[in-house]
């Protein structure tokens, strides 16, 4: 028998071939009478629409005094308006096999509403509703007090809850970002009076961005829009206030009691730069070295290598005024203190030694490549254009987000690390068992236990 | 939307689907091997996952953990997992580098190699990824027992994550017996998804894959299910837990069998969104719970229905009887041709939705061909849903949810923790 010529299988993978073209798909921005700016990306590549309305706060001093009022106020959105009761507007949603979602945050409250585009029209205008003609009926207020009041209790069951609570605290300190949750006395306190007033002084045609995605014309957006938004009135805003945040110089240790723990949570963060900022393209190269993916320091080195954890990660957390890189790792009790090793030593070596070309090279094709890929999503693509708005970036930002990345030399690289990479003035916390985690994080500072709730315990 | 697909089966029985869609410059590639937890035997629960990790350890011409890099370098993303029937492996990545990606897969799919230290290190990242998730978890475990004790056959019910003492067992001798009898080509699906050319496409298909040799087809899971006679029930104790919780599971037929249409409707109309009949009931109008959702695992083999509720309060006696009424008034009274329509309307968005990404497109393909042996389905399978009327759904509800159908697992906090633990 003859035996059939194989091809060898290749030692080797296969080059690259030629690029593909990509381009951020095209958008368009008008303005309707009343200063709200519609934004319009026509991308025909699936049959949906992906509609947010993005309304800017800036930092409000309501947050402080009310931890999470304009999440509050975002979920009581859905809860009922003028025309139609909160199980109407579920049962709208439901029905069109939509997505309703509502967020508010120290900078921001927003709707989002995806859906077939053959709902389009109606789901803009339930959108429309919520925002516009919210009842914030009394007894849907209670319910949804009753509801995260409960739910608020389950949280402080999980760990990783805990710790990203406790490391926003020390990370923001008296800063509006601070507050990670709501609280069981802001849960409390709040009236509808409360929510009212927010509304009044921040829902503001000309503070916000209606932006559109998908299978939509700019045409019949904008005819959609107006019908729905045009008589929106102009609210009168006072200029929001602005708040420091103020320096950490020497690095805080923080516990978490949690006795039952058989893992350690730990979270090393730093002070490090608003999502606006010119350095934050490159930042982000930076981070994708050090703990961005798969692919990175942290993962290979505190999982593939040392097999201390599931996973290992940093990244950024960057708002409209300030930001931080915060790094974190579920591990096993037992080598806690050589995970800390591990991360400090990364930390350090990022700003010590400069990165070499291949690493450079790897870490800006994954930040390009996954781009596009991403982008398959029309829910992505409206939340990149959304992005822009929220953190006042240029219209071409992401058409050259691209350029900007593979811009980034070696040098440029240890900049960023030594300019926002800072392991001697960081927050390190860990949530796990106290009279376990004491001797093993002394080495890196005092240590302050907390228990569940935030608050230091006393020893003794 | 139709989906546009190719597909072909190599000699060596490598069966080979391809779907093209410009518009972005992107291609998933998706393996599907036919072996999960439900191919395990006793004493090495968890061993498919386990192995799953090993397969980004090397193999002949890649190195321990340049799998990952490879890929990340190429900028693309890719991952991994195990369910209770198959084992799979996908990459996104720019569409000139499918090469690389085929490359990849057919590179480990002929020549794992093991060592013993690469599997004590993913034994111990296993058992991390098992802490993370469940151990260190308030309900974790529980969310595992409720299988367990709903199904009397073993190769389903037991967890995929698997028992710690079992993942302790295992020995690195296991992992090249496993990928000798389940990781060959005649056992698997490989789906290439995105901007691509059939041709040049099933070319390079054929230059990795075609010279892996076939295998003896793989033993039989054992998929039988002795009818249920009574009730069962069990309570947990928790130590994370502040609140009690239960999980109900009721048997229900095998996939794409004629009664699991209705069945996920019904899912819908009881159980997904504000507007489903338990969140209503149990949330929103009498305030029992603060969760309350619902899975349908339609399975080539025993497969469940199975629901899991957190109570406020300090037992589940409330939550468990409005979920017992909202059953019985929909096996009683039935339900509106609107409720049916919003149910269908869920289906389809739902589905459109997954196809949007390449990856999203070859997991749906994927699954089609290797299940069922017709990626076709795709594009027809949502027919079926559409089809379901008022009456199929409530002659579901009379069939399935009755007591001697169930299993409950209760939890209850363990207060007692307050005083802390000792090691």
């Amino acid at each position: 028998m003859n035996e059939p010529v194989a091809t060898p299988f290749p030692t080797t993978p296969p080059p690259a071939g030629p690029a593909g073209e990509f381009h951020f798909p095209a958008f368009t921005e008008d303005r309707l009478a009343n200063g709200l700016r519609v934004v319009v990306c026509e991308d025909r590549r699936v049959a949906r629409v992906a509609a947010t309305l993005l309304i800017g706060t800036g930092l409000t001093r309501d947050e402080q005094r009310l931890p999470k009022l304009s999440a509050f106020l975002a979920e009581m959105l859905k809860e009922g308006t003028a025309g139609r009761s909160a199980d109407e507007i579920a049962e709208a949603v439901d029905f069109m096999g939509a997505e309703l979602e509502t967020a508010g945050s120290q900078d921001m409250v927003q709707a989002t509403i995806s859906m077939l585009d053959e709902y389009f029209a109606d789901g803009l205008a339930l959108l429309g509703e919520i925002a516009l003609e919210p009842a914030l009926p009394e007894d849907e207020l209670e319910r949804l007090r009753r509801r995260e009041l409960a739910s608020l209790a389950n949280k402080h069951a999980q760990p990783g809850y805990l710790g990203r609570k406790a490391c926003y605290r020390a990370l923001y300190g008296e800063h509006p970002y601070a507050v990670f949750d709501a609280t069981e006395e802001s849960l409390t306190a709040i009236a509808r009076a409360d929510l009212a007033a927010f509304r009044a002084a921040h829902f503001d045609p000309s503070n916000a961005w209606l932006v559109l995605a998908g299978s939509v014309s700019r045409a019949g957006a904008l005819r959609t829009a107006e019908a729905v938004f045009g008589d929106w009135a102009r609210a009168k805003r006072a200029a929001p206030p602005t708040a420091e945040v103020a320096p950490i110089t020497e690095r805080r240790v923080l516990v978490v009691d949690f006795p039952n723990a058989v893992q350690s949570n730990i979270f090393i963060a730093n002070h490090a730069l608003p999502f606006g900022h010119a350095d934050f393209v490159p930042f982000k190269v930076m981070n994708q070295v050090l703990g961005g993916s798969f692919a990175s320091r942290l993962f290979m080195n505190l999982r593939e290598e040392k097999g201390y954890t599931y996973g290992a990660y940093s990244r950024p957390d960057a708002r409209v005024e300030a930001g931080g890189l915060i790094a974190s790792a579920a591990v096993r009790n037992d080598v806690t203190a050589g995970a800390l090793k591990e991360f400090f030593h990364e930390l350090n070596r990022i700003r010590d030694e400069r990165v070499g070309e291949d690493e450079l090279r790897n870490a800006k094709a994954f930040l390009t490549g996954v781009f596009p890929i991403a982008l398959e999503r029309i829910e992505e693509v409206a939340a990149h254009i959304v992005s822009l708005k929220l953190y006042g970036l240029p219209d071409g930002h992401w058409d050259t987000y691209r350029d900007v990345i593979n811009a980034a030399t070696p040098e440029k690289v240890q900049e960023m690390a030594q300019r926002y990479v800072r392991p001697d003035e960081s927050v390190v916390v860990v949530v796990g068992r106290a009279d376990e985690l004491r001797p093993v994080l002394e080495p890196y500072g005092p240590v302050v236990v907390l228990d569940r709730s935030g608050e230091p315990v006393k020893r003794g | 939307m139709k989906l546009e697909f190719q597909q072909h089966v190599l000699e060596n029985g490598l069966r080979v689907v391809l779907s093209r869609k410009p518009g972005s410059p992107c291609v998933a590639v998706a393996v599907y091997y036919d072996v999960g937890s439900r191919n395990e035997t006793r004493g090495r629960s968890g061993f498919a996952h386990l192995f799953e990790h090993m397969m980004f350890e090397g193999s002949e011409h890649v190195g321990k953990t340049e799998h990952m890099k490879y890929v990340a370098n190429a900028g693309g993303s890719m991952n991994g997992s195990t369910s209770e029937e198959r084992t799979n492996y996908f990459e996104a990545l720019p569409s000139n580098r499918l090469g690389l990606a085929l490359w990849l897969e057919a590179d480990r799919m002929r020549s794992l190699k093991v060592t013993q230290e690469n599997f004590e290190n993913q034994r111990a990242t296993v058992k991390e990824e098992r802490r993370q998730m469940i151990d260190n978890q308030p309900y974790g475990p529980a969310s595992l027992r409720i299988k367990e004790l709903a199904l009397e056959n073993w190769a389903f019910g037991h967890s995929v994550i698997g028992d710690m003492a079992d993942l302790d067992a295992a020995g690195v001798e296991d992992v090249q017996a496993f990928f000798k009898l389940y990781y060959a080509p005649n056992n698997a699906v490989l789906t290439v998804a995105g901007d691509i050319e059939y041709g040049a496409a099933l070319d390079e298909v054929r230059r990795y894959f075609g010279a892996i040799p076939r295998n003896e087809p793989p033993p039989e899971p054992d998929t039988t299910e002795p009818p249920q006679a009574d009730e069962k029930r069990e309570v947990l104790t928790d130590p994370l837990a502040v609140m009690p919780g239960f999980w109900l599971a009721y048997h229900v037929p095998p996939r794409r069998t004629p009664d699991t249409y209705p069945l996920l409707l019904l899912q819908r109309v009881m159980l997904h969104g504000r507007s489903s009949r338990l969140y209503k009931s149990l949330i929103k109008q009498h305030e029992a719970a603060i969760e309350c959702v619902g899975f349908t695992e339609f399975v080539r083999g025993p497969s469940l229905f199975l629901i899991w509720t957190v109570s406020k309060g300090t037992d589940n006696e409330v939550c468990k009887g409005l979920i017992a009424e909202e059953l019985r008034r929909l096996a009683d009274e039935g339900i509106s041709e609107h409720e049916v329509q919003k149910a269908k309307n869920l289906v389809k968005a739902q589905y459109f939705d997954r196809l949007q990404s390449g990856l999203g497109r070859a997991m749906v393909l994927s699954e089609f061909m290797l299940y069922d042996g017709d990626p076709g389905l795709a594009n027809t399978e949502l027919d079926r849903y559409l089809a379901v009327t008022a009456a199929d759904v409530q002659r579901v509800a009379r069939q399935y949810f009755g007591e001697q159908n169930r299993t409950l697992v209760e939890v209850m906090p363990a207060h007692a923790a307050a005083g802390g633990a000792t090691s």
